[in-house]
C-alpha cells in the first residue's frame, strides 16, 4: 500500500460517506479478524452482525482515530468478550457435551473465508514455522511444546521437567526469540 | 512483553492449549502494538505500515549492536585476518594474527559502545589466548563491569559457521565472579550471525562468530579492583542446513578484571518522577550515566495481569503480569541545547511475576549523553509512546512516536518533580 493509500485509508471516513458503506468496504478485513478468534463460522457471522452494530452505535463518539485500526479494536474487543462469556457458560456444560464441540480434524484455517491463495501461503507459513520449532535444540522443545500446548503454569512446567522455574523462563524467552528470528529469516 | 508474530499464527491455527490462547487474548484486548500484529497475520493487513513494522522491530539494544559491527572495522580486521590465516596453519596460530588485526582495528565493545579515547580503559581488554576443543576455537575479546551487570564479547572461529544461516548458540555456559556462581543473561550475536567470509574465500579460511553475553552478578562488583572471572562453556548447538547437533566442550576461561574503571566514572542519581499514558502508570526511578552510556529505569506501576493461575500442590494462587508497554523511550535535554534519546529497550522479559515491571532504557551507541550529562543541574524529559493514531510526520528516530507531556527534573538535590 503506497503513501496515498494510506492516506486516503486514513482520510476516508472524513469523506461524505455513510458509516454503513465505510463498514462494508473492510467486511472481508473485519470478517478475518473475527474467524481468527472466534474459530467458528456461525459464531463468526453472529458476531460480525453484532459488532456492525456497535460500530454504527459508536460511530458519533469516534474522536479522528484511523478507522482501520478503531474497528480492528472493536471487533477484537467484543470477540474475545464474547469468547469469555461463552467459556464462563461452558463450565455447566457436561463434559462430553464438550467433546463434541470441536472435533480433533478441524482445521481453523481450511475453514476460515481466506481465499485459495491465502489459505496456502498461511499453511506453506504454518509449515515452515513448525520445522523451525522441531529443529530447536531439544532443551529448548521441551519447554516451549509444553508453553504452548499445554495449560500448566512456568512453575507446573518446571515442576514437570524437574527444573528451577527461572530456568524455564529463560527458556522459554531464548526459544521464542531463536524461532522468531529464523522466522522472519524465512520470511524474507 | 508482546506477542511475536508468528505466534498469532499458531494462535490462528488452533495451535495453543485453551488456557494459553486465553493468556494471549487477555493481552490483545490491552495491548494495541500487538492488536495491529495480530490484523496484520489474522486479515493480512497492515493496520499502519510504517509504524506496524517500527513495533514490530524495534531498535532494540541487540539490533544496534548487530548493525553497528556489521560491516565496519571487523570485518575489514578480519579480511586481513584471513590474510594472514591463509599463510599460516589453522589453528592457534591463527588467533595469533587474530589477535593482531584486532589491536589494528579495535575490539567489539569499545566499537559498540563507542566509547572516546580519552575514557580508554573503561571496557578492559582480555590478555588471554584463544581455548581450542573439537576444532572450534573461543576466544574471550573485552568485558566491562558494571554495578548489576558484566558484559564479555568474544569471538568464535569454526568452520561450521561457514555456510549462510548456519551458526552456534552458546549451551550450559556458567560464570563465577570471586568464586561466586553468577547467572548469565541472554547472548546475542556480535557481528554477523552466520560467520564473517570474505568476498574472496581462501584455503585455510575459518569464519568467525561474535557474540555477546551478559551475566547479572548477585553482588555488585563495582568495587572490586581485582575481580576474578571463571567462565565455563560446556558445550555449543549449531545450526545449519542440516539437522542441529551438540559440539562439546568445555571451554573454560581464567582471568581478573578491574571491576572497578567503569564504576570511577558513573554518575548515579535517584529519581521520583511519575507520568501517565491512557492510564498506565510509569514511575522513573534512577538515571545513570557513563562513558559507556546512559540508562533510565522506569517501573510499569499498575501493570497487565497476564495469567493467574491456582497451584494444585500449595492451594496458592501464582500471578503473571505482562511486560508489554506502549513507551518507546524518552528525549531528554538540558538548557544548553543538548539532547539526546533514550530509547533501546535491553531485555524483553516476557512476563514477571513482580506487581511491577523494570525496564532499562539506554541511550544510542553512538549518541551517549555522558559528556553534557555529567555537568546538567535539571534535565527536560519527554517520554514518546507508540499509538495506532499514529500519522506519519516522516520524522527519524523516537520522534515519530506520539509524545507526552514533557517534565522536568532537578539532578542536583535529587529532587525531582513534574512541571505539568
Amino acid at each position: 500500500m503506497n503513501r496515498e493509500k494510506i492516506l486516503h485509508t486514513l482520510q476516508a471516513d472524513t469523506v461524505d460517506e455513510p458509516i454503513e458503506e465505510q463498514i462494508g468496504a473492510y467486511a472481508n478485513y473485519l470478517k478475518k479478524i473475527i474467524f481468527g478468534i472466534l474459530k467458528d463460522p456461525t459464531d463468526s457471522e453472529e458476531a460480525y452482525l453484532e459488532i456492525t452494530q456497535k460500530i454504527m452505535l459508536a460511530a458519533s463518539s469516534r474522536r479522528g482515530e484511523n478507522f482501520k485500526a478503531w474497528i480492528a479494536r472493536i471487533a477484537i474487543n467484543h470477540c474475545i468478550d464474547r469468547k469469555k462469556r461463552s467459556r464462563e457458560d461452558a463450565i455447566c456444560v457436561p463434559l462430553e457435551n464438550l467433546e463434541h464441540e470441536r472435533p480433533d480434524s478441524a482445521d481453523p484455517l481450511a475453514a476460515s473465508i481466506l481465499s485459495p491463495r491465502e489459505l496456502l501461503l498461511a499453511k506453506e507459513s504454518l509449515a515452515e514455522l513448525q520445522e523451525i520449532i522441531a529443529g530447536l535444540p531439544e532443551i529448548y522443545q521441551a519447554v516451549i511444546r509444553l508453553y504452548y500446548g499445554s495449560g500448566l503454569s512456568m512453575k507446573e512446567i518446571a515442576q514437570e521437567l524437574e527444573l528451577n522455574p527461572r530456568t524455564v523462563e529463560t527458556r522459554i524467552f531464548r526459544a521464542r526469540k531463536m524461532i522468531s528470528e529464523q522466522w522472519r529469516n524465512h520470511a524474507h | 512483553m508482546h506477542i511475536e508474530t508468528y505466534e498469532w499464527l499458531l494462535y490462528l491455527h488452533g495451535d495453543l492449549d485453551p488456557g494459553r490462547a486465553a493468556e494471549f487474548e487477555a493481552h490483545l484486548a490491552a495491548c494495541d502494538e500487538c492488536l495491529a500484529a495480530y490484523v496484520k497475520i489474522a486479515a493480512g493487513e497492515d493496520i499502519l505500515p510504517e509504524q506496524a513494522a517500527a513495533i514490530r522491530a524495534p531498535r532494540t539494544a541487540t539490533r544496534a549492536v548487530l548493525h553497528r559491527l556489521r560491516w565496519a572495522g571487523l570485518t575489514a580486521a578480519l579480511v586481513l585476518f584471513f590474510i594472514l590465516v591463509s599463510v599460516t596453519p589453522p589453528g592457534r596460530t591463527a588467533w595469533a594474527s587474530f589477535i593482531l588485526s584486532l589491536e589494528k582495528f579495535g575490539n567489539a565493545l569499545s566499537d559498540t559502545f563507542q566509547v572516546s579515547e580519552e575514557n580508554n580503559g573503561t571496557i578492559e581488554t582480555v590478555n588471554q589466548t584463544a581455548v581450542a576443543a573439537n576444532g572450534i576455537e573461543i576466544k574471550i575479546d573485552q568485558v566491562f563491569v558494571e554495578s548489576d551487570q558484566i558484559y564479555f564479547s568474544m569471538f568464535i572461529a569454526s568452520d561450521l559457521i561457514a555456510e549462510e544461516n548456519s551458526y552456534l548458540y552458546l549451551e550450559n555456559d556458567s560464570l563465577t565472579l570471586n568464586g561466586e556462581e553468577t547467572s548469565l543473561g541472554y547472548a546475542w550475536y556480535g557481528p554477523r550471525r552466520g560467520g564473517i567470509v570474505p568476498a574472496e574465500t581462501q584455503e585455510n579460511e575459518i569464519p568467525v562468530q561474535g557474540m555477546f553475553r551478559i551475566g547479572y552478578p548477585k553482588q555488585d562488583y563495582s568495587q572490586e579492583k581485582n575481580l576474578a572471572v571463571h567462565m565455563t562453556i560446556q558445550s555449543l548447538y549449531h545450526v545449519g542446513l542440516r539437522a542441529g547437533k551438540y559440539i562439546e566442550g568445555p571451554w573454560e576461561f581464567d582471568f581478573v578484571v578491574d571491576g572497578t574503571q567503569l564504576e570511577r566514572q558513573t554518575h548515579t542519581i535517584p529519581l521520583n518522577v511519575s507520568f501517565e499514558e491512557k492510564g498506565r502508570l510509569y514511575a522513573l526511578t534512577e538515571l545513570r550515566t557513563s562513558p559507556v552510556r546512559t540508562r533510565l529505569t522506569v517501573e510499569r506501576v499498575n501493570p497487565t495481569l497476564f495469567s493467574e493461575w491456582v497451584n494444585q500442590e500449595s492451594g496458592e494462587t501464582e500471578r503473571y503480569y505482562s511486560s508489554s508497554t506502549n513507551l518507546q523511550g524518552f528525549v531528554i535535554a538540558d538548557d544548553q541545547g543538548n539532547e539526546a534519546e533514550i530509547s533501546l529497550l535491553e531485555y524483553d522479559q516476557p512476563f514477571t511475576s513482580e506487581v511491577k515491571v523494570r525496564y532499562f532504557l539506554f541511550s544510542e551507541r553512538d549518541d551517549n549523553p555522558y559528556e553534557w550529562l555529567k555537568d546538567a543541574d535539571s534535565l527536560s524529559v519527554t517520554p514518546y509512546v507508540s499509538s495506532l493514531d499514529f500519522v506519519d510526520t516522516g520524522v527519524e528516530g523516537i520522534k515519530k512516536n506520539l509524545a507526552l507531556e514533557s517534565f522536568r527534573i532537578d539532578l542536583t538535590n535529587g529532587e525531582n518533580h513534574n512541571e505539568k
